[in-house]
């Protein structure tokens, strides 16, 4: 029987308030509470890792710095992997896959993208006609 | 973010006390650990309590080293868990940055 499990998170925009705790706390909790997993610490930690820096990415690029603008994250979670919907509501486009090779180390940032890109086994990304954008992040059981 | 200083001969070795350094709080520790930045010029980040790091918490680092090798100074860090480690690869900042076990083989690596 193929199970699946929603979960919800809802933050507004900002660094304040540990935000990107919550977030890193919500990835935990659903990997634990999956009907899947034996996801393997590292796992765990590269889709913390992806979740806060498409969050740190939404608060920068989509909503420019603005607090308090809604973030909404839902976890489907299934026998076999796990899909983190990211969604904003500034209407600006984003693609992640524009970076193709690893970027230099720089403290003016610029790894975001790439760290997503690889912390993931596949990222999609897709506005729908309100304009709400949709970032889906997915990791799959891993093969033992 | 809080640390925590203690100076091992001519090497100021900096433990990093809160969880995550990360984009909340990288702008912060840039700017508390400026001073201890322009009074020492080897300095050693202990990570043994930082259990995550973001793009922006590497940019905080580098940004240290940056600052210290223009004094021709270095930053060595240790304590780097496995999932820490991880990040570093992927960014490669571990070509960039030496990383130790320990705090007493960061500082004896200055030599």
């Amino acid at each position: 029987m193929n199970e699946t499990c929603i979960k919800k998170l809802e933050i507004k925009s900002g660094f304040q308030e540990d935000q990107l705790a919550k977030v890193r706390n919500f990835v935990k909790d659903c990997i634990h509470s999956a009907p899947i997993l034996q996801a393997d610490a590292n796992q765990i930690a590269r889709l913390q890792l992806a979740a806060v820096e498409i969050v740190s990415n939404i608060c920068r690029h989509a909503y420019e710095g603005r607090i308090g603008e809604p973030i909404q994250i839902k976890a489907v979670l299934s026998s076999d992997e796990i899909n983190l919907y990211f969604q904003d509501q500034s209407g600006k486009e984003f693609n992640p896959q524009e970076i193709t090779k690893p970027p230099e180390p720089s403290p003016d940032g610029g790894m975001g993208l790439w760290i997503i890109q690889q912390s993931a086994d596949n990222v999609c990304y897709y506005q729908n006609k309100k304009g709400i954008n949709c970032v889906c992040l997915t990791i799959r059981q891993s093969q033992k | 973010m809080d640390f925590k200083t203690e100076k091992n001969g001519d090497v100021m070795v900096v433990e990093l006390l809160s969880e995550a350094l990360d984009a909340g709080n990288s702008k912060g520790f840039k700017k508390t650990i400026a001073p201890v930045l322009e009074e020492n010029k080897n300095i050693v980040f202990d990570l043994t309590k930082v259990e995550f790091i973001d793009s922006s918490g590497c940019g905080a680092l580098l940004s240290c080293l940056r600052k210290l090798q223009n004094f021709k100074g270095d930053l060595r860090l240790c304590g780097v868990s496995t999932e820490v480690r991880t990040l570093f690869e992927l960014v490669r900042m571990h070509r960039i940055v030496e990383i130790f076990d320990t705090a007493q083989e960061a500082v004896n690596a200055f030599g």
